[in-house]
């Protein structure tokens, strides 16, 4: 019974987490390039410091200046220990690398198993920080989500199951039943990253880009706005 | 832009995505993958839908040209651009569809460079290419309408006659060499089909699909637009058709009363009950309908009569190139999902290049003046906030954008998961070789004449590990066919439930799965690592054992025996340059019969052996 499940899980699910992923986050890619031509395009002033854009992508890109803030230091310090295992372990953990060799003949660099272990537990433990700094601060539980708080939560799962499925003997439940959990909720994972905050992943350099990019407005517009509002009557 | 369309639009985008991963699929793993095609049925759906039922589909555009131009009815001036511009993508549509289903589509270029004036195919060809050209010149004016290419534009507009009375002409050839094709098969396609005179039926029958065409696509853009029809026009149109089906009409059952086949339509077989369908949908009831002056006048008559005259000529393609040939090749064809996807997604894909074209260039004046008004009332709408993506949409382009492109991605995803990436092969077990001297592989694909005894003689007792590369343990010589078990799917190989009871019970996990870590094949030791010493041989090919499974026989054996072949072509003792060549193997059976094939073996085995 659990083994059709798994099957099904690693075969056609995992399938259509990963395309889905893939190609969400290359419509997101394309559109978002599409919009940032045109907004150019059609923008009275085209000088664009992209130089200045770049670098800002890198700044925040890299987590110095981010670490560097004065305020929420722990907060920001969890964050990024939540990234790095986030990002580290799922991709290099033995394991996994194991698999991507056996499935497609790919094979990189295999994180050593103490270390995937280690970081697989601060990760849990950021995710659960990264929440309570949400909770106890009145600023971001205002402009908090549903999906703000789910998604460290569902994050934490794989986490927690694939280090039980490392480590049977940790575990409450059976190792099949674990790995079913491990897999599904991975997939879940992976399936959202189109359709959630998550799709950061490739839009972050866009938060920077726009901000150089947007606020250039077509000749004109202003009157636009104003017709738009329905504000025909008023200056501008 | 209404919302008919951007429904409309939405639909044809997510077929568009479907096709696009079988597409994908298509060109990366081939036909077998893809359809239900076999050896005997090697036209299916794309064959019969997109290339024969295409071409005539795009019919209309000599209809209309011929009406307009060379008869100089002047109030169906404004069907020939549309009727261009389908005729245009129509058969765009067709040289796509065709790529898809030729088995080497990077081969499609021949037609123009190898000549072979004796084939149906290279008029077909060539008048296709000609033609597409001359309907490119033909619709080129509307894009230049409103550019500041006007010389251009006034040169184009003077050769329009000439250019559609050699449209005409080009037309008129190769509708009928599509049925000229089917000359060639008189004893596979059914009597009630075949005929002489298919050439001149494919002809006839172009000029009813075409106007079919006209007259729904026409009344659909009205729909979508939410304009009044032309009912002047699309009655007209009707009257023309009319003409047209009772001509075919009375020329396909002349044909079978001429023939003395008529009475075969009335034996109830299923090939009758589809002659009758397939007349009724294509020519009786559009007929009747298209008779009645008042189904004339209205604009659901008109839609339902045309519709139904377009399904009935797309069958009649199907039929003569599919349905109808099945009674002779006994074949249970019935095309895949994918097939479906491929030829509704090209019919989807053109489609919206259809309503673009018509939304942005001067085919139907009216709809591009209602299209630049609204797209101009557009920008003062305020964005809009999209629940499902939980974003501002931005101006009504840019939200169109996104969602047309999720959709698109959505059924893309869906295609690529759901599409199967091996082609279907049935299980095809390898029997153990007869008699130590021949390899009998799979009927009818054909046989391998395998001389053992010969190969023993040549290369020694040594040699024995160069094929025999593995054992079951303890054994010597063990054959072929334990681990490649079927001629072309792999076999696993691996008993993990013997070696378990074998090695003693859960305790001894560790003896091949590492202590920390996932327990799983993958992670697990190579069998190698055990078995080197009683399981391989020596074998300059296969020099590890560390794969789970076998692959198919077929491949094995290419594997294993080309290499040496290949190698031994070029060795003097021999004197056999020809041994790496395929029919050193490779022999078709005399006939295909089990009893023939039986002896044409024993044949094939003396001959081998002296």
């Amino acid at each position: 019974m659990l083994e059709s499940w798994i099957a099904l899980a690693r075969g056609p699910l995992l399938r259509l987490a990963l395309f889905a992923m893939a190609l969400g986050l290359l419509r997101h890619v394309l559109l978002q390039v599409w919009e940032i031509f045109w907004a150019l395009r059609r923008a009275g002033d085209q000088v664009v410091p992209w130089g200045l854009a770049l670098r800002r992508n890198l700044e925040w890109l890299l987590p110095w200046r981010y670490l560097q803030r004065k305020e929420r230091r722990l907060y920001n310090f969890t964050s990024f220990i939540f990234h790095v295992g986030v990002i580290v372990v799922p991709v290099f953990l033995a394991g996994h690398v194991a698999i991507w060799q056996q499935e497609l003949g790919i094979s990189w660099w295999r994180l050593p198993g103490s270390v995937a272990d280690w970081l697989a537990v601060a990760t849990v433990v950021a995710a659960v920080g990264l929440l309570l700094g949400r909770m106890l601060n009145q600023a971001s539980r205002t402009i908090s989500k549903p999906q703000d708080w789910l998604l460290p939560l569902l994050c934490a799962v794989p986490f927690v199951t694939g280090f039980w499925v490392a480590h049977p003997s940790w575990s409450p439940l059976g190792l099949q039943a674990v790995y079913l959990v491990h897999l599904l909720s991975a997939e879940l994972l992976i399936l959202l990253v189109p359709f959630s905050k998550l799709v950061h992943m490739v839009l972050f350099w866009t938060s920077q880009t726009s901000s150089e990019l947007g606020w250039r407005f077509p000749p004109g517009s202003g009157e636009r706005v104003r017709l738009s509002l329905g504000k025909d009557s008023e200056g501008v | 832009m209404t919302r008919r369309v951007q429904i409309t639009k939405g639909i044809l985008w997510f077929i568009t995505g479907l096709a696009a991963a079988v597409t994908i699929i298509r060109f990366t793993r081939g036909l077998g993958t893809t359809t239900a095609l076999s050896d005997t049925t090697p036209w299916g759906l794309w064959v019969g839908f997109d290339v024969m039922g295409g071409v005539a589909l795009a019919a209309g555009g000599f209809v209309i040209g011929a009406i307009a131009h060379v008869f100089k009815r002047d109030k169906y001036h404004h069907a020939v651009r549309p009727a261009i511009l389908t005729a245009l993508l129509g058969y765009a549509a067709v040289a796509v569809g065709l790529l898809f289903d030729l088995g080497l589509p990077w081969n499609i270029w021949h037609a123009l460079i190898f000549w072979n004036p004796q084939s149906p195919l290279f008029e077909v060809a060539w008048c296709v290419m000609i033609y597409l050209t001359i309907l490119f010149l033909e619709f080129l004016p509307v894009f230049l309408e409103r550019t500041r290419f006007q010389a251009l534009y006034r040169i184009l507009l003077r050769m329009q006659l000439p250019l559609i009375i050699l449209g005409i002409s080009v037309s008129t050839l190769h509708q009928s060499s599509l049925g000229t094709l089917l000359l060639i098969m008189p004893f596979r396609l059914h009597p009630l089909w075949y005929t002489p005179h298919l050439p001149e039926l494919f002809f006839v029958s172009a000029i009813c699909l075409g106007l079919s065409m006209v007259i729904f696509e026409s009344s659909v853009t009205a729909w979508l637009y939410k304009r009044k029809p032309n009912t002047d026009m699309l009655s007209g149109l009707a009257r023309f058709a009319a003409g047209a089906l009772a001509l075919y009409l009375a020329f396909r059952l002349f044909d079978l009363w001429h023939h003395d086949k008529i009475g075969l339509a009335f034996e109830g077989s299923f090939e009758a009950r589809l002659f009758w369908f397939e007349m009724g949908l294509s020519t009786i009831v559009p007929l009747v309908l298209f008779l009645i002056p008042k189904v004339r006048r209205s604009h659901t008559g008109v839609f339902i009569a045309s519709s139904m005259g377009l399904m009935g000529f797309l069958l009649y393609r199907i039929d003569a190139s599919g349905l109808a040939q099945v009674w002779a090749t006994r074949t249970d064809y019935f095309p895949m999902w994918t097939e479906f996807a491929v030829s509704f997604g090209i019919v989807s894909f053109f489609a919206l290049i259809y309503l673009f074209i018509q939304e942005h260039f001067p085919v139907e004046h009216e709809i591009l003046d209602e299209e630049e008004k609204w797209r101009q009332r557009q920008l003062f709408v305020l964005p809009r906030f999209d629940r499902l993506t939980q974003v501002w949409l931005g101006d009504p382009t840019f939200a169109s954008r996104r969602v047309y492109s999720l959709v698109f991605v959505v059924a893309l995803v869906l295609g690529l998961t759901s599409t199967p990436w091996q082609p279907l092969v049935e299980a095809s077990p390898v029997q153990r070789a007869r008699g130590g001297d021949i390899l009998k592989v799979g009927f009818p694909i054909g046989t391998v004449a395998f001389p053992h005894a010969e190969h023993v003689k040549r290369l020694g007792k040594e040699a024995c590990g160069t094929c025999h590369h593995l054992h079951l343990p303890g054994d010597v010589g063990t054959p072929c066919s334990e681990c490649h078990s079927d001629l072309y799917l792999p076999t696993r190989l691996f008993d993990h439930f013997r070696h378990v009871g074998l090695l003693g019970e859960n305790a001894s996990c560790e003896r091949c799965h590492p202590k920390e870590g996932p327990r799983i094949g993958v992670t697990a030791k190579k069998c190698s690592s055990c078995h080197e010493k009683d399981m391989m041989a020596e074998n300059q090919v296969v020099k590890t054992f560390e794969y789970l499974t076998a692959p198919g026989l077929s491949q094995a054996a290419h594997g294993i025996c080309i290499e040496c072949h290949k190698r031994e072509a070029t060795n003097p003792e021999w004197g056999k340059p020809d041994l790496f060549r395929c029919a050193t193997c490779h022999r078709t059976p005399v006939s295909h019969g089990d009893v023939v094939l039986e002896a044409s073996l024993e044949e094939i085995e003396d001959e081998v052996l002296q």
